[in-house]
């Protein structure tokens, strides 16, 4: 995880809550790629697998950089897209 | 050595015990047999299925060890043509609704709106079996894997669970990218779980059930239809001749298990401050939910078996013809849900 994506602001965000499995991971797969390398993506979702397991198993598959808050039962996820 | 017969009352007791604790496992451990699969088919995660594994290795071998102990046998059920074409079918609509069996259990009790349409829908489709399908298939004789192969139950257990188990933890220990993530090897029901521990408690109560009502195991689809059937049966529907009228009569353990499997689940999702109720925004989720749990249902009704009765009971305890044609069409149809789900 990359403590300074706690404090920079998303540029773009994807809001999935209420959405589960295999949506919020394929929704933040897809939005990704659209995305420009360095820019920063905010996935919020409330399915607790997308937001323990299968978002970050992506990045970490992927290489980049991420940071996950949780507030109640949703997921704040900020990632960096870098060159992989 | 005999197993003893346990008064009825005291039997409903430990299935509402073991319902309870079933539904935390499944809710802590987040064990969900669709994404076990599909976690492999798209995201190369083997996390969930290497639990699975473990999990049918464990109890495979002990329900082996007690049918040579007390020469106790499974409760059979047929296995044919059915066996697969509806196996393939409950794969599919599972996929497409978003949870197994025993996923939209959990998943009802963590208050997924989606969830409880898909209880509705696969009850529906069992329902429809019930009434309208069981009586044209022909269901055949249960066939008996260890006696068709010549080997004693404990030998087929043991040969059956050390491979489960190999591959369970092999799969475990290469996994190529390990996620840090908040899962633990915890019993914490503030934690999440990693799936593993759920994983064990799943097999510590099929073996448990196995003892206390001898020959049983884990299955959830008899009673999401007897919720149906009372619906059915308060506004003044006939169904007499039916299959499985006489669970919509009277209580049976196993409407005790599955319906403290969902107070479980709630419990534990409350208690780890994950209960929400959850609309998705795209109100086709909720179609989707209908009719994939509409279809699971029918699928798990012709086949006689979900991932839990077919799948996972099959593999441990059952081990009639029906795994064997079960098992390939399981995971053919969630990956062909799978495909139609991501175009959705």
């Amino acid at each position: 995880m990359e403590r300074d994506l706690s404090m920079s602001e998303p540029d773009e965000v994807l809001d999935v809550t209420g959405e589960m499995c295999p949506y919020p991971q394929l929704y933040t797969k897809e939005k990704l790629a659209k995305m420009s390398e360095g820019s920063i993506l905010q996935v919020i979702t409330d399915h607790p697998p997308a937001g323990e397991e299968t978002i970050p198993t992506y990045c970490h598959q992927k290489g980049y950089p991420f940071h996950i808050e949780k507030k109640g039962a949703t997921f704040y996820i900020k990632i960096r897209k870098i060159d992989s | 050595m005999s197993l003893p017969t346990l008064p009825i009352e005291t039997v409903f007791v430990i299935y509402a015990v073991l319902g309870l604790v079933w539904g935390i496992a499944l809710e802590r451990g987040r064990l969900c047999f669709v994404s076990a699969f599909r976690d492999i088919f798209v995201f190369r995660n083997s996390l969930i299925l290497s639990a699975v594994m473990v999990s049918i290795g464990i109890a495979a071998t002990a329900v082996g060890t007690i049918q040579l102990a007390t020469g106790v046998m499974p409760v059979l059920l047929p296995g044919g043509w059915y066996t697969f074409v509806g196996g393939f079918f409950f794969g599919m609509g599972a996929a497409i609704a978003g949870g197994c069996a025993s996923g939209l259990l959990f998943r009802s009790g963590q208050g997924y709106v989606p969830s409880w349409v898909e209880l509705v829908g696969f009850s529906g489709g069992l329902l429809f079996w019930a009434g309208y399908l069981h009586p044209f298939v022909g269901y055949g004789e249960p066939l008996f894997l260890p006696h068709v192969l010549g080997i004693s139950p404990f030998i087929f257990g043991l040969l059956l669970g050390v491979a489960s188990l190999s591959i369970g933890l092999t799969m475990r220990f290469r996994r190529r990218s390990t996620n840090p993530g908040s899962r633990r090897f915890t019993l914490s029901l503030r934690r999440a779980w990693d799936p593993l521990v759920a994983g064990l408690v799943m097999a510590a109560i099929q073996i448990i059930l196995f003892v206390v009502t001898p020959g049983w195991y884990l299955g959830v689809a008899a009673p999401i239809a007897t919720y149906g059937g009372w619906v059915l049966a308060s506004v003044g529907v006939d169904m007499t001749g039916w299959a499985w009228s006489e669970w919509f009569l009277d209580p049976y353990p196993f409407l005790f298990l599955v319906t403290f499997t969902i107070v479980g689940a709630f419990i534990a999702a409350v208690l780890g401050r994950d209960f929400r109720i959850r609309v998705p925004k795209k109100r086709r989720r909720l179609l989707q939910a209908l009719l994939g749990g509409t279809l699971a249902g029918a699928g798990t009704g012709l086949a006689y078996g979900c991932n839990i009765s077919g799948f996972y009971s099959g593999l441990t305890t059952k081990w009639d013809m029906g795994v064997v044609l079960f098992v390939p069409a399981l995971v053919a149809g969630i990956y062909a849900g799978q495909k139609i789900t991501e175009r959705l």
